[in-house]
Parts: C-alpha cells; structure tokens; sequence
C-alpha cells in the first residue's frame, strides 16, 4: 500500500510540474519589463514624448498619464503601448493640452517695439501678421540674442528673423 | 514631438536652471517653450542653449518665451534721472517705484546722482 501511494504522488507531481511550468511560462513578461518596453517603444518615436508620459503596470494592466500636444499622438501613444508583448489592457487617462492662443497683432506689436526700446534696440522695422512676428534692419551680432528676446517674449505665433547680421 | 526632439538642448537647459510653469508644446510646425525663470541668469543659460544651436537664429520653428519672475533689483540714479524716467525704463508704474522707495526718496521730485532705488517687481 504504501508503495502505491509514493507511486501515485510521484505521478501526480509529473503532471502537475509541466503544468505548473507551462503557467510561468504563458505570464510572459513581468510588470517592470512591460513598463521599460512601453516606454522603449515610445522613445523610438519621440525620445522627448517617453519624458512626457508616464507609464505604470500592475499584472500586466498598463496606465499611461501625462499631458500631450494632440489626439493624434495620444492615440499613437496607445497603440505602442498595446503592441508591446505582455500587455494585457491600456488604460489611456493622457490628457491632449488645450490649443495655445495669440494675442491680436496690434498688441504683439507693441509689445515687441517696447521690449526693443527697453534694450535700447533701433533701427529694426517689426511686422506682425496673423501673429507672425517679422524682423528687418540691421543688427549687431552681440545684440541679436536680445532683439530676438524682445520678439520672443510678446507671445507670438511665430518669430521670421530677416535682419541682416554685422 | 520632432521639434521637442530637435530642441532637446533648450528643453535640459530650462530643466538644469529651475524653470517653472514650463511648457513644451508643438502646434502648427512650431514649438512654443514657456516658462518663468528665477533669474535673468537662468533665461539666459535657456537662451545660450538656443544660441548654440542656431547662432544666427534663422529658425523660425521656436518661439522661446522664458519670464523672469524675480525683476526686483537696484538702480543707482545718474545724473538727468527722474523718477518717471526710471519707472518708464524698467517697465514699473511710477506708483510702484515711488512706494519700493519710501525710506529713500522723502520728496519725490528730488533724487539725486548715487542714489539707490528699488526696482520693484513689474
């Protein structure tokens, strides 16, 4: 009798142990490696965008936050992570930034001319257009830094340096 | 992103010199980076940065608008100052330099060469 037990524990054990094998197997990738491949796969599109997103998994449940410029990328951001292997379900709580807004040209305008005049700058004609801040004249290399500056800080759409460096 | 991507010395720059309220957004094939710096120290290390890459700034795919949030300082008066002048060139109400400067200047009509105002925030 007692032979026939040993034997059947022996069999049963070499059914479980494949078995039990085969589970730790099929787990596939643990939470922090699905975590570093997320943001891999991420970071090959847009190293600055892994920065921006945060990735976090628990069993295999993957949760991205952070704040992105567009659907577009947040949708984009989703499907990486879902084709990482090990993945079992994304949550996707990114945030798409509101869009930025440009203050009137009128108001750019003068915005710019007086942090020119606060450097002290002349000589350089500012056009603004839709927002866009377009510089001529002439201007000495040490002080393009700070014609730039004055341009810059109004808040504009977009800044054409046309000025001609001496 | 590309363009954060592209900008990635300006964007460490802003990290490394404690800017705050910092932004980095792309829009229309421009990268807008905000953000308030401590000092004029630290918007200029952003803007070296910016420099380096583009030293004749012909790129018009940024606009890099760093604040500073701490413009108080001194300004010794010069000969021909006045206040209303002072006030004008460092962009503050002549209310707000009359009052940083109570304890200096009793008659406000009356500063003199060597003197040192506040200049409070704008």
């Amino acid at each position: 009798m007692k032979i026939d037990v040993r034997r059947k524990v022996v069999i049963v054990m070499g059914c479980l142990l494949p078995a039990v094998l085969a589970m730790a197997c099929s787990k596939g990738p643990d939470d922090a490696t699905i975590t570093t491949n997320v943001r891999a796969k991420i970071a090959a599109d847009s190293p600055a965008l892994a920065n921006a997103v945060t990735v976090t998994t628990l069993a295999g449940a993957v949760t991205l936050t952070g704040a992105v410029d567009s659907d577009a990328i947040k949708s984009k951001i989703e499907q990486d992570a879902k084709s990482v292997e090990g993945v079992k379900s994304v949550a996707n709580n990114l945030i798409v930034k509101p869009p930025i807004t440009f203050s009137p040209d009128s108001t750019i305008k003068t915005a710019v001319m007086a942090n020119l005049a606060a450097q002290k700058i002349t000589g350089i004609t500012v056009e603004v257009a839709n927002g866009e801040v377009t510089l001529t004249g002439t201007i000495e290399r040490a002080k393009l830094q700070d014609a730039m500056k004055a341009a810059n800080d109004a808040k504009p759409k977009k800044v054409i340096n046309q000025m001609t460096i001496k | 992103m590309a363009l954060a991507d592209k900008y990635q010395s300006v964007v460490d720059a802003a990290n490394a010199n404690g800017i705050t309220e910092f932004n980095v957004q792309e829009q229309g094939d421009v990268l807008y980076i905000t953000g308030m710096a401590p000092s004029e120290e630290a918007k200029q290390a952003v803007w070296d940065a910016r420099t380096a890459m583009d030293p004749d700034m012909r790129e018009s795919d940024l606009v890099l608008t760093i604040g500073v949030s701490d413009q108080s300082g001194f300004y010794e008066v010069q000969r021909g100052d006045n206040l209303t002048h002072i006030a004008r060139d460092h962009g503050v109400s002549l209310q707000a330099l009359e009052d940083a400067n109570r304890d200096v200047v009793k008659n406000p009509d009356r500063i003199f060469p060597g003197q040192k105002l506040v200049i409070p925030n704008a």
